[in-house]
């Protein structure tokens, strides 16, 4: 290992734990969640700020080439029918490039999903969230317009949990 | 080098100070700060590459890390990529690396102001328009590429209207003056591109769309560095949910004009791209169609749809022709079975391998994929003939996951692939079976072997990789990963989750913090 610049890896470490130790504290220790404003695949807009504080929200990030994705969206798609009518909302935000565009709503079709599909062409809002680009990537947002849980990748059983970090927020919210 | 990070320092900490100090005023109420911090560790040790497909032969180790920030501010936001690396054999070329050698550098960042119908950014930014035949400018994790054009893009957008101008430079390439010189001076190429897009939502579900881009590309001719001008448009058609929901239309009509000026002969042919889509939904079936017509589209940003199976990149520049994709869904059994056809030609140009020649190729495959209350099941079969040019490709996948006691999963993936090019034969087989023992742990083995004959006489010869891989997740919000072992390129699925990866073979280490 001789040669490498470990002093200068350890420096941005360092800076990146400064970052994280001085300014996370200061921001009342919860994480906000960066807002965006996406069209929807219908050609509508969307801005995540006017559900932030007024709904629990569920942002899953997806492609129609990532299996795991297409193993997960349906568990998701049932938390949403049970629960859209109690202030839940789901986006499942597709990261599929132009060029894979026109296979977007036959997969939804393929799967029966009823939640809204918002569309990432340029992968802007995923790098917000998850610079690696990686899929299934999930954030829960509370019932005070915080992040409460970000899921990176599906493994079987992260529905459950899912399911109830989201009846515990709308509980929160139905108290407000 | 120390010059650079001594002023990144200062700039980091001074930046960390005001912060503190704005605390007390609340300035953090309306404060977003996210952010990744991620360190690899390569320890590459090629030791049987194919033949002819990388340049960079010899071992090397690399480290990398990166501290990716994004604080919004009200109505501000900003993002900042700082990146470290480090390559042990000194020699080693990357395409990401603004040297060969670079040090802590900033690699990508902009700030930006989002108005409630408008938002103006300057600094990186990624832009496509359309369906990426104008304009396709993306990170490439294939080619091991991360473009942006880095300059300034203002979009306004409304519920009727949308409309976007931008313009700046893109670092595309870095070449080497002389292949033989070890030091590995490098000249940049930088391509200089304007453009913007203008929609208007005419009813409603139907819009119409312009696109435009103009600029100069650069390229290395001679040694020296030759900028060729070049403009491109396109007029679009977007109409989803006709019928009350049941047909979705696109349609895109493009030109590419060269400039004629062009010094050193590089005078290209003008180019056309037609592209269209429809989709009807009718109950549990699913039909598409697609047409493509590209006729010299070799362009640098254009990367328009391939109308083919979607994990198959197929020629892109200049090919004409269409498919029928049709998915039925069996709702009783939870099934699902779909089937594509397709017919396309090269009108003519030479393709990749100078052949020139009208060039028919017909591609079919089908799939069925099934859910059972503990095991899913996703197996494939496609087939592709080159008719004209004896050229055969077939692919079979399976995909097998079996998940138990709540939380424990084991996924069992194959592929088989079969390509005959003129008498050349390839046989790749991919394997991986990943073993998930908890939220936190995942355990995959991987397996590939490619192997080549030919009816030439010349000796068979096989290539293989194995590897193992070990995912931990302790908090949701780290994730570390090890490797060991070789992987070809491609797109590599594990733990739960796909990427994108290049051919390696040695250890690979990560951690990934987000906070």
């Amino acid at each position: 290992m001789t040669g490498w610049n470990w002093k200068q890896s350890l420096i941005l470490l360092g800076v990146a734990m400064a970052v994280i130790t001085v300014m996370i504290p200061n921001m009342d220790a919860g994480k906000k969640p960066i807002v965006f404003e996406l069209k929807t695949v219908d050609g509508d807009t969307y801005r995540l700020e006017d559900d932030l504080g007024k709904n629990v929200i569920i942002l899953d990030f997806w492609a129609t080439w990532c299996k795991p994705c297409l193993r997960e969206l349906p568990h998701i798609n049932k938390i949403y029918e049970d629960y859209k009518d109690k202030n839940l909302k789901v986006f499942a935000i597709s990261i599929d490039t132009p060029a894979s565009k026109s296979q977007i709503k036959p997969t939804i079709n393929r799967y029966n999903f009823s939640f809204p599909i918002l569309l990432d062409p340029d992968n802007t809002v995923i790098r917000n969230y998850s610079p690696a680009r990686n899929v299934p990537y999930l954030v829960v947002i509370g019932a005070d317009g915080e992040i409460v849980r970000e899921f990176s990748g599906y493994k079987p059983g992260d529905e459950k949990l899912v399911e109830s970090i989201v009846k515990e927020e709308l509980t929160k919210l139905s108290a407000e | 080098m120390m010059d650079n990070l001594g002023r990144s320092l200062v700039l980091v900490f001074t930046g960390l100070i005001t912060f503190s100090g704005l605390a007390g005023a609340g300035f953090y109420d309306e404060m977003t700060l996210t952010g990744t911090f991620e360190s690899t560790y390569w320890d590459h040790d090629p030791d049987d590459w194919e033949q002819g497909m990388d340049i960079y032969e010899g071992p090397y180790s690399s480290f990398e890390n990166q501290l990716m920030i994004h604080a919004g501010w009200r109505n501000w936001f900003g993002e900042l990529r700082l990146r470290n690396m480090k390559y042990d054999d000194g020699i080693h070329y990357d395409y990401r690396s603004r040297e060969p050698e670079a040090d802590f550098e900033v690699f990508k960042f902009k700030l930006g102001y989002r108005g409630e119908l408008f938002e103006v950014t300057g600094g990186d930014f990624y832009q496509s328009l359309g369906r990426g035949i104008v304009l396709y400018v993306q990170e490439d994790k294939d080619l091991n590429l991360d473009r942006t054009i880095r300059g300034g893009n203002v979009r306004f957008s409304s519920d009727r209207f949308d409309f976007q101008a931008f313009g700046g430079e893109i670092e595309w390439y870095k070449f080497l003056d002389n292949a033989a010189d070890l030091t590995y001076k490098q000249r940049e190429i930088k391509d200089e591109l304007i453009g913007g897009m203008a929609s208007v939502r005419v009813s409603d579900g139907i819009r119409l769309g312009l696109n435009y881009v103009t600029g100069t590309l650069y390229e290395f001719i001679r040694n020296e560095s030759v900028g060729e001008d070049f403009q491109t448009g396109s007029v679009n058609v977007e109409a989803t949910s006709l019928a009350d929901g049941l047909i979705d239309v696109y349609a895109e009509y493009a030109k590419l004009y060269w400039d004629s000026d062009a010094p050193y002969g590089t005078e290209t042919e003008d180019g056309e791209a037609i592209y269209g889509s429809l989709t009807s939904y009718l109950g549990d079936f699913t039909v598409q169609l697609e047409y493509k017509d590209y006729d010299y589209w070799t362009y640098r940003y254009g990367r328009p749809p391939t109308a083919d199976r979607e994990d198959e990149v197929n020629e892109l520049d200049d090919t004409k022709g269409g498919r029928i994709k049709l998915d039925y869904f069996i709702g009783a059994t939870d099934t699902l079975v779909y089937v594509s056809y397709s017919q396309f030609n090269n009108q003519g140009h030479p393709d990749y391998l100078g052949r020139v020649q009208r060039n028919e190729n017909t591609h079919y495959y089908l799939g069925i994929e099934q859910n059972w209350s503990h095991l899913y099941a996703h197996v494939t079969y496609g087939f592709k003939e080159y008719e004209e040019i004896d050229e055969t490709h077939r692919r079979a996948t399976a995909d097998l996951v079996f998940t138990f006691m709540d939380r424990h999963s084991l996924n069992l993936y194959g592929e088989y692939k079969y390509t005959e090019i003129s008498g050349f034969k390839k046989d790749e087989y991919k394997t991986y079976l990943t073993y998930s023992l908890s939220p936190y742990v995942a355990v995959t083995g991987h397996y590939n072997r490619h192997e080549f004959d030919s009816d030439s006489g010349t000796p068979s010869s096989m290539d293989d990789w194995w590897a193992g891989e070990v995912t931990v997740t302790p908090i949701d919000t780290l994730t570390i990963n090890v490797l060991y072992g070789g992987l070809p390129t491609g797109l590599l699925c594990s733990g739960g989750q796909c990427r994108i990866v290049p051919e390696f073979e040695g250890v690979q280490a990560s951690l990934t913090y987000r906070f």
